[in-house]
């Protein structure tokens, strides 16, 4: 067995046959195992030893008697060696409630960091062919809207919200998103909760292995009921030396629209 | 005699045989072209509307073709429809008092399609029959039951008693009721309960849990504690949230009681005499 740090989220291995390669990333603990025509994968998330750095493990495991519940088989035809792990964000609205809600002074604007989990598409192949998607952290879900009638299915985030990027302050395995908060009202804007909408987001890798989503610009416009929000076209400025690991799940036409107050902030 | 009969016929009836083939030909084309027709009202509908109503406007389009083309047909073979108009009038009163129920159910299924309470797909519960909606009817509505049982409900009985529609709103929400004894701390009984639905993953993290107190019971505090969930998972979260509370109150010593009785001999009697014994485990 050879243990050994994984220098990036996104990676791609060569897996022979009879052979397995185990990843700790977070609390995510995956094992992948290649037999003939066949790959197989287990995983389970263990939050009492969360890994800090992502790992690689080398070996043959091929009892998967402790972590039966979530096996997984897939038959192939040919015996191509190639896995590769690309990070994704969310299917849905990430909603983000900071610990303490804070608020933010009538006419400033502030940068605000809100990491999110990131998803793991396992695909083979020269083609990249999916065989699953796992989230390193699987988020509560929660509901976005002004009742229990009408509004999405979210996923929920405790986040710090915070407002300067600190070295060592965000895991390797979460996405930051950098939101510019405007607030043009002549009133303080109280911010309890604040929704994402990481499906139409950009993801990005830095030179420093962090993960960044586009930034996200949130306007509320002086007498308004409305917030706009704009999804930034080019890498956040914050991240550098950008490299784009995974285009949006929701190819959106526009890159800004106007949402109703409530639908945005808590 | 014969004679005067067959004058009287040609007198009534004055057809010949390519009156006839004409006829025959205009009922084939009503025949086809109401089922044609009707099909493509049907499609255009079904991307606009419900199953219901694009069904219902499918067969109003067809039969409306076909009574068009009957008449036709008829005149064409020499009928004097306003006797037969009457003859009808007649038949309709006469069918109508025979079939009170059936025409009930028709007008019932109307209102139906117009107040849509549920579709094709929905999950209904009507007078303690609880299951998927396969298909809604002129007459009546088809449900299938999660026991997979196969059950035809009148549209009559819909509109009369209360339905209720499981599947209307994504998300549901479900009520533990339970209690603790009353040595608990009832503090640490809801802080308990609320770290068993934040660490549960298909509970909704909003609308938040709700925990009520409902009363003093005989053996226990009761309470009601009320998780949401999406309509999907509403199943999956039932099973899981009271498994987990179980479990997280045997972790933390919290005890959900059985039945307590108090047996009383009565004031003039001297209380029962109840002892205790500690069995000394061997080899101590």
């Amino acid at each position: 067995m050879h243990k050994e740090q994984l220098s990036s989220l996104s990676e791609t291995f060569a897996i022979n046959i009879n052979e397995s390669i185990r990843l700790d990333i977070g609390p995510l603990r995956l094992v992948i195992h290649h037999e003939p025509n066949e790959w197989s994968m287990v995983y389970q998330w263990q939050y009492e030893e969360e890994y800090a750095e992502p790992t690689i493990t080398r070996g043959v495991y091929n009892d998967f008697s402790d972590i039966q519940d979530n096996l997984h088989r897939f038959a192939y035809a040919n015996h191509n060696p190639q896995l590769s792990i690309i990070p994704k964000l969310a299917d849905r609205s990430i909603v983000a409630r900071p610990r303490a809600p804070f608020n933010l002074i009538a006419g400033q604007s502030v940068w605000l960091y809100v990491s999110s989990p990131v998803w793991l598409s396992v695909c083979i192949g020269e083609e990249n062919t999916l065989l699953k998607e796992i989230p390193v952290h699987r988020p509560s879900d929660t509901w976005f809207g002004n009742n229990t009638i009408e509004g999405e299915v979210a996923y929920a985030t405790r986040t710090h919200a915070r407002l300067s990027l600190e070295e060592g302050s965000f895991s390797r395995h979460r996405a930051i998103t950098p939101v510019n908060l405007v607030n043009d009202t002549s009133g303080h804007l109280l911010l309890e909760r604040i929704s994402i909408p990481a499906a139409s987001l950009n993801l990005y890798y830095d030179t420093q292995h962090h993960l960044w989503t586009s930034g996200v610009t949130m306007l509320r416009e002086a007498d308004s009921n409305t917030t706009s929000v704009k999804i930034e076209a080019d890498a956040p400025a914050q991240a550098d030396g950008a490299v784009l690991l995974s285009a949006p799940r929701i190819e959106t036409q526009r890159n800004v629209f106007v949402k109703t107050i409530r639908a945005l902030f808590g | 005699m014969l004679e005067q009969i067959q004058t009287n016929l040609q007198d009534v009836i004055s057809v010949n045989m390519v009156d006839i083939f004409r006829a025959a030909v205009i009922f084939i084309i009503g025949l086809a072209s109401a089922s044609v027709i009707s099909r493509v009202v049907h499609k255009v509908a079904s991307s606009h509307w419900t199953v219901h109503q694009a069904y219902i406007t499918k067969q109003a389009v067809y039969w409306l073709i076909f009574s068009v083309f009957t008449i036709m047909t008829l005149r064409h073979l020499g009928f004097d429809l306003s006797v037969l108009m009457g003859a009808a009038g007649i038949l309709t009163v006469a069918i109508g008092f025979a079939s009170q129920t059936s025409a009930s159910n028709v007008i019932s299924g109307l209102f139906l399609l117009g107040e849509k309470p549920f579709s094709v797909g929905d999950v209904i519960q009507v007078d303690g029959t609880e299951g998927e909606v396969i298909s809604i009817d002129l007459l009546s509505a088809k449900i299938r039951t999660f026991d997979n049982l196969f059950v035809r409900i009148p549209n009559e009985t819909l509109l009369k008693t209360k339905v209720t529609t499981n599947t209307r709103y994504p998300i549901r929400r479900f009520n533990v009721m339970m209690g603790v004894a009353y040595k608990e701390d009832i503090t640490h009984v809801i802080k308990v309960l609320m770290k068993v639905a934040d660490e549960n993953p298909i509970c909704l993290d909003e609308p938040k849990p709700v925990f009520i107190h409902r009363g003093f019971g005989e053996s226990s505090v009761d309470f009601q504690f009320s998780v949401w969930c999406t309509r999907a998972n509403f199943l999956e979260l039932r099973n899981s949230i009271q498994i987990g509370i179980q479990q997280a109150f045997d972790s933390e010593n919290i005890e959900i009681p059985f039945p307590h009785r108090t047996i009383y001999t009565g004031a003039e009697t001297a209380p029962m005499p109840v002892s205790i014994h500690h069995q000394q485990e061997s080899g101590n």
